[in-house]
């Protein structure tokens, strides 16, 4: 019988109990980007426009894949983004402009 | 200065651009530049940020070791303890969670990071990561012994599993030897690490 995924029976994220890796005690001290992104969504729910089981809803769709590879605050700004699309806050159109405005800024700035 | 073991994410002062560095930046600003957030917020969430750490959460514990009537209150409602000695999380349904000789608490969250932030600060990676939230509901003594934490069998250990509406602030057993010290050294020795229930409070000789 072919083993069965952990996606096969419980969502990506719903880890408890099930032995998957070694642990080990490590911590990183947080970047300032990553703790604008902590701030940007702790702003957004005290104005009732991000709620935490939407980010996490929004964070166990990324996927097996991408959820093992992104870093934590990678897949909080991700989700954030999602959420801010759903609720029609930001358009699509308008979040692929910046990212390529900031890329072309950063650029220039060498 | 670092005292923590070799962190799987570098600590780095921002490091590359990655893609999802760019989209914070753009969110961030098309959020400003739409007058959903405004800048003097930010900034005022950014100070809130910096507050917030283990010296909170150590206040409220050595209170409950100095004064019956407040861990009293703290066993009957916690967000309530928290908030009569000015702090934060007036949002946050808080449990307390009492350490004895008989009872062991330790604190994860198996489907994400839900932690009692206001008053710990930001999580530590190991508490988020896949392994602990995995291992620690099935082998919480190995686990433990990660830590250099060794408890008797005779203890009974109990993990509790946060929810986006319900965190927990473990309550470490007061070290032997501290009778007469104020709450201001008694906070000394009370640990974020101890306070999600991984290791002990310091001891005297540990200070």
């Amino acid at each position: 019988m072919a083993h069965k995924s952990l996606t096969d029976y419980r969502g990506v994220h719903d880890l408890g109990g099930v032995l998957c890796e070694p642990f080990a005690p490590d911590e990183h001290d947080y970047a300032p980007w990553e703790k604008r992104v902590h701030a940007v969504r702790e702003l957004l729910a005290t104005k009732g426009l991000l709620r935490v089981d939407e980010l996490r809803r929004a964070v166990e769709g990324l996927g097996e894949e991408k959820y093992r590879r992104l870093s934590y605050y990678e897949q909080w700004i991700w989700a954030m983004t999602q959420i801010m699309l759903e609720r029609g806050i930001v358009t699509d159109a308008e979040i692929g402009a910046r990212v390529e405005a900031v890329r072309a800024r950063l650029a220039s700035d060498g | 200065m670092h005292d923590h073991p070799h962190p799987n994410q570098p600590d780095e002062e921002d490091g590359p651009f990655t893609e999802y560095r760019l989209l914070e930046v753009a969110l961030r600003e098309l959020l400003i530049e739409k007058g959903v957030i405004m800048h003097a917020e930010l900034h005022k969430t950014y100070q809130m940020m910096d507050d917030r750490g283990p010296h909170n959460g150590a206040r409220m514990v050595a209170k409950a070791w100095s004064d019956p009537a407040y861990l009293d209150l703290m066993r009957r409602d916690a967000t309530a303890a928290a908030k009569s000695i000015g702090l934060e999380p007036t949002w946050l349904n808080l449990i307390a969670l009492e350490n004895t000789d008989a009872v062991h608490n330790v604190v994860v969250c198996t489907l994400c990071s839900c932690y009692p932030w206001p008053l710990l600060g930001l999580p530590p990676d190991w508490y988020k990561s896949r392994a602990y939230r995995s291992d620690v509901v099935q082998n919480p003594r190995k686990v433990l012994a990660e830590f250099g934490t060794t408890l008797p069998e005779t203890v009974e250990v109990r993990v509790h599993d946060s929810s986006a509406d319900m965190r927990y602030l473990v309550v470490p057993k007061r070290p032997e030897g501290t009778e007469g010290w104020c709450e201001e050294q008694l906070a000394e020795l009370v640990t974020r690490d101890s306070m999600i229930g991984v290791v002990p409070a310091l001891t005297k000789e540990g200070l």
